[in-house]
This record gives C-alpha cells, structure tokens and sequence, in this order.
C-alpha cells in the first residue's frame, strides 16, 4: 500500500510542472540567528557577494543604528559571523556595496547611512580596511542617503559611483561622482544633469539600455513620482528621457530589479509598488524605450513591495522572479511571491514552494549560491525583530548550470557593464553584470546561467564594456569559469573558431599576429599599455 | 591558420601589453610582453 502511495505521489509530482521549484527557509540552521534593529524608513540592505574572493558567496547584512555592520564569511556552505565586525560602523545603515574601485584586485566597501553619512572603506588586501571617505573626496553630509550603484559612465576603467538620497517628504540631491582613478572621486552631479532632486529615489541600476556601449541609469522612485531614466550621452553627462522613453511609470517604487526575463538580448526592468496597485514591469527594446508588461507577463504584485530579485530557480534556461515586502496577511495579502517563468514571457505564480508559510515582513533581497551546487539561493533582510531569512533552493531537477566570474585588465577590474552571453542549441541567454540590483542589494559576481538539459555551453561570450570580446567553446556544464580580459575563459580548452596567435612572446622588435582560417577581415588592431593607454593603432 | 603579419615594437617600452583586434564581428583581445 505504502509502494502504491509512493509511485502515485512520484506520478503526481512529476506530472506537476511547478513542483521542481522549492524553497527551505534555513537560516538558523546555516549559522545565521541576526536580526535587523530599529528601522527607520524602509528597513536595511543585504549583499551576497563573496567578498574574500575565495569562490563562496558571502553575507553582509545591514544593521540599525548602534548596531555593527554584520559580515558572515561562507565556509562551504555555513556561515560563521566575523566578530568583530569588519569596519567600525554602528549607523543606520542602508546600502552596502562592494566594488574594486582602484582595481588592485580586491574588494572594497561603500556603506551609505541613513543620517549619519557614508563610507568608503579600502580593503589592504587582507580584509582590513581604511576610512578614506573624506581623502576619496565622497560625501558624508549627514542626508537621507539610501541606495548606490558604481558603474564606469566614462568607460575609463575605473569604477564610478551613483549615490540616492531620500529622507521622505524632503527632496534632496544625489550624487555622481566620477573616479580619478589616484583613490580621488570627483563630484560631477551637476555637470551631468543627474541631480534629480525632485525625486525620491531608493535604488538604481546601470544598464545599456540603448545598446550603444556605455552605462545609463535607472532609478526606483518613490512617492508617486516618475521612476528617472538617465541616458549616457557618453561624454560625463545624461539626457532625462524620463518623460519619452515609456518607462516612467509614476509609483511608489522601492526597488528596481534588472534581467532580461524573455531572453531577447535586452534588460528588463522589475519595479516593486509599496501602495497595493501592483509592481511594474519596463521590457526594454535595446533601444532605450520601454513598455509596461507587469499584467500582460503576470507578475503585478498587489501589496506592500518591497525587494524583488530575478534568478534561474530550475535552472531551465530563463529567469525566474521572487518579490516580498511588507504585508499584513490579514489584510488578503502575501509576504512574498515566487513567479516561475513559462518560458514564453509569462509567469505563474507558484503558491506551493516553500514560501507560502512566510508570513515575515521584508525589505531587500539578495542572490547567491550558499552551498556551490549552481541552484541560486536567496537571502532577505526583514523587519526589525525577524531574523534574516535564507531561502535555501532544495529544488531538484537534472538540469545543469554555469557560473561565469570576470576580471577585467583594461575595463574595471570587477568587470561591471559587460554582457555575458551563454548559447546553447541555438538559444541565447544574456546577463549584464551589475554591482547594486534591486532594493539597496547586491548579488553575487558570480554569474549563474541554467542551462537546462544541455551538459555543454556552445559558447560563452564576454563583451566588455569597452568593447573587447571574449569567446570560449564547448564549455562543459556545472562549474563556474572566470573570464580574464583579453585571454579568454581560466581552465577550458578554448576550441576557438576565431583566434589569432602572438609570437614571439616575449616580443624583442617585433611581435607576429598568426590569424586563424575563419578570421573575419581585420579592419584594427590596437595595443594598450596594461594602464590602459593606446600605444600603437594600425588601420588594416 | 592562413593569415600572418608583423608588428614593429621596437619603439615599445619593456612591459605587458595587449593586442585588439578590431573585426566587424567584434573585437578580438590577447596579451603579451615586450623584453628587449
């Protein structure tokens, strides 16, 4: 009897389409017991970014005010918190952000405070770091600062910095500043025309979306007002094309969560809604235009929302979306929502797959991989008095996946701005790599593409934001690879159908470029000192 | 391989370096040194 119950449940769960998708909250099991303090005006944020650079994702979460910055380093798949904490910092903290701003290969910290300023922090390369805020030339003005992206807006290869204020009712300026690339900032907020200062913003995101090879803006706005697009006119400063572009949609947006969920080679844009009349969805057409798809893909989340984050749950090829916020399920609402997507840019919402007990108030959400087994993991920062929720991704399915890391020479060194694209059996997946995404979060640098029932990549390629390109061949699935500018893929046999051969090398007065027969027709060829300065240029 | 042509770096600096080839495809990269 038990065998017969046993094969009709099997039967039921593999006739049931959904049923791959789960989710565990664990976080107390996986070393995680903190909660977020006293908020002030939307809660904290969380990052899931492997910080000491050792191929797990760690946790950096947010505290209140008189409450260190927690940091909690992954030791094959547990947590331990560093004690003490890594930066003597005790403010409401909002964003935290890691980033490589002066591209000597480790990461540094940028924290804003709600009210008590911000904080650049440069990492020795130990994980000790130094306050260099005030000799960086970054504000720390005691404003109602809340999310911060970098981006290289100049494509200089150094990291820039966008920074949001909102304090509520009263509207502030942000801040762009633009690195010298000496561990200087300089403050061009106003040059560039991205004050925005009668906006209250939390996040933002850069984004190419008008495909032509330098970062834009994108900005959640709160208070009803229009979420701000900023085009890079590619000379330090932007064009407001708000008002043109169809995606300024007028909502109390929190955060913005960027992924292309139809697979057509373009951002997309999530926007949560904290008033109940639904998140937006902006499809981008690569072109830097805009339409509003939130009803027509199925994701116009009715409530309180807050963090949204997009990842390939079932790792079957395209992105799924999960979104909490802070309802009250008295008032006929959920916490949080996990939407699987169809796979024809539709999404269902899935009401059996871990997160229907979640009864937790939430503000950011963040993605990762806890245990490196490829399935992306979510970690959320809550409501003062809830521990933070690790929603531990136990789906299982015989799909497989890839990770891909960059290093940048020439481009930053974190390899922000560049699209990775993943082709298998004709079908492209494309992400663009980010620092800040969705509400004051940052996910992994470690890219995670599903790639289904395919046990190889056909191709992987990297396009830098500078242009360069990268291209590795048959890659096979379930692991993860890093892409070093210039020198393809760490670790694979590159079957590379066009490549090119430098010899000798070491060159001594003259170095041969040997082309490959399928080399399309040359019409440059560039040498860059490794500072990045054009050295030689010959027209061919 | 079908294709070969030269480049003087006698006017480079010892150092590393890296070598775009610019296609219409896109843009092809390798690095390399200079030791004279």
């Amino acid at each position: 009897m038990i065998r017969i119950f046993t094969i009709i449940s099997l039967l039921f769960l593999f006739s049931n389409g959904y049923s791959q998708v789960s989710f565990e909250q664990n976080a107390i099991d996986l070393g995680i017991e903190d909660s977020f303090g006293t908020h002030i005006l939307g809660g904290g944020g969380i990052v899931f970014y492997d910080f000491n650079n050792d191929g797990w994702d760690d946790i950096s979460m947010a505290t209140s005010e008189g409450d260190s910055i927690n940091f909690y380093i992954n030791e094959e798949g547990t947590f331990v918190k560093i004690v003490p904490s890594l930066v003597n910092n005790t403010a409401q903290v909002k964003n935290i952000l890691w980033g490589d701003y002066d591209n000597d290969g480790d990461a540094d910290l940028f924290v804003t405070g709600y009210q008590t300023g911000n904080n650049l922090y440069e990492n020795q390369g130990d994980l000790t770091f130094i306050d260099v805020t005030v000799d960086a030339g970054i504000t720390n003005d005691t404003m109602g600062f809340q999310g911060a992206a970098w981006g290289d807006i100049n494509n200089d290869g150094y990291l820039d910095l966008y920074i949001t204020t909102n304090d509520n009712a009263t509207f502030e300026t942000n801040f762009l500043y633009t690195n010298n690339g000496d561990g200087t900032f300089s403050d061009i907020t106003v040059s560039a025309g991205v004050t925005d200062s009668i906006k209250a913003p939390f996040g933002l995101v850069f984004s190419d979306i008008d495909s032509d090879g330098d970062q834009d803006m994108y900005l959640s706005i709160d208070h009803h007002l229009a979420n701000s697009v900023f085009v890079n006119n590619g000379d330090e400063t932007f064009l407001d094309d708000t008002e043109n572009c169809g995606g300024g949609f007028e909502m109390f947006s929190m955060c913005i969560a960027a992924g292309d969920y139809d697979n057509d080679g373009n951002e997309d844009f999530y926007f949560s809604n904290m008033t109940p009349e639904g998140s937006k969805l902006a499809k981008g057409n690569g072109s830097g235009n805009f339409a509003e798809m939130s009803e027509e893909a199925g994701v116009n989340w009715l409530g309180n929302g807050w963090g949204a984050a997009w990842l390939d749950a079932d790792l079957d090829g395209d992105l799924d979306l999960y979104a909490c916020g802070c309802n009250n399920i008295l008032d006929g609402y959920e916490s949080s929502v996990f939407y699987k997507n169809d796979g024809d840019a539709t999404f269902t919402s899935l009401p059996l797959c871990g997160f229907e007990n979640d009864t937790v108030r939430s503000y950011s959400v963040a993605i990762g991989d806890i245990d490196n087994d490829g399935y992306p993991d979510i970690v959320v920062n809550n409501e003062e008095g809830y521990t933070l929720s690790i929603w531990q991704n136990t789906s299982v399915n015989t799909n497989h996946y890839l990770k891909v890391q960059l290093q940048g020479i020439t481009n930053n060194s974190d390899g922000i701005g560049s699209w990775v694209e993943v082709y298998t059996n004709g079908d492209m997946q494309r992400h663009y790599t980010h620092s800040a995404n969705g509400y004051l979060s940052q996910n992994s640098q470690y890219e995670i593409f599903g790639l289904g029932a395919n046990e190889t990549a056909d191709s992987v390629k990297v396009i830098w934001l500078n242009g360069l390109v990268d291209i590795a061949y048959n890659v096979e699935a379930d692991q993860k690879i890093t892409f070093i500018e210039g020198m393809g893929a760490t670790g694979i046999e590159n079957n590379v159908l066009h490549s090119f051969n430098l010899y000798p090398n070491p060159g001594r007065s003259y170095i041969n470029v040997e082309l490959s027969t399928s080399f399309p027709n040359i019409q440059k060829v560039d040498i860059y000192s490794i500072e990045g300065k054009l050295i030689k240029s010959k027209e061919r | 391989m079908n294709d070969r042509f030269s480049i003087d770096i006698n006017d480079v600096s010892n150092g590393l370096y890296l070598l775009n080839i610019i296609t219409q495809e896109g843009m092809y990269s390798k690095m390399f040194s200079v030791q004279h």
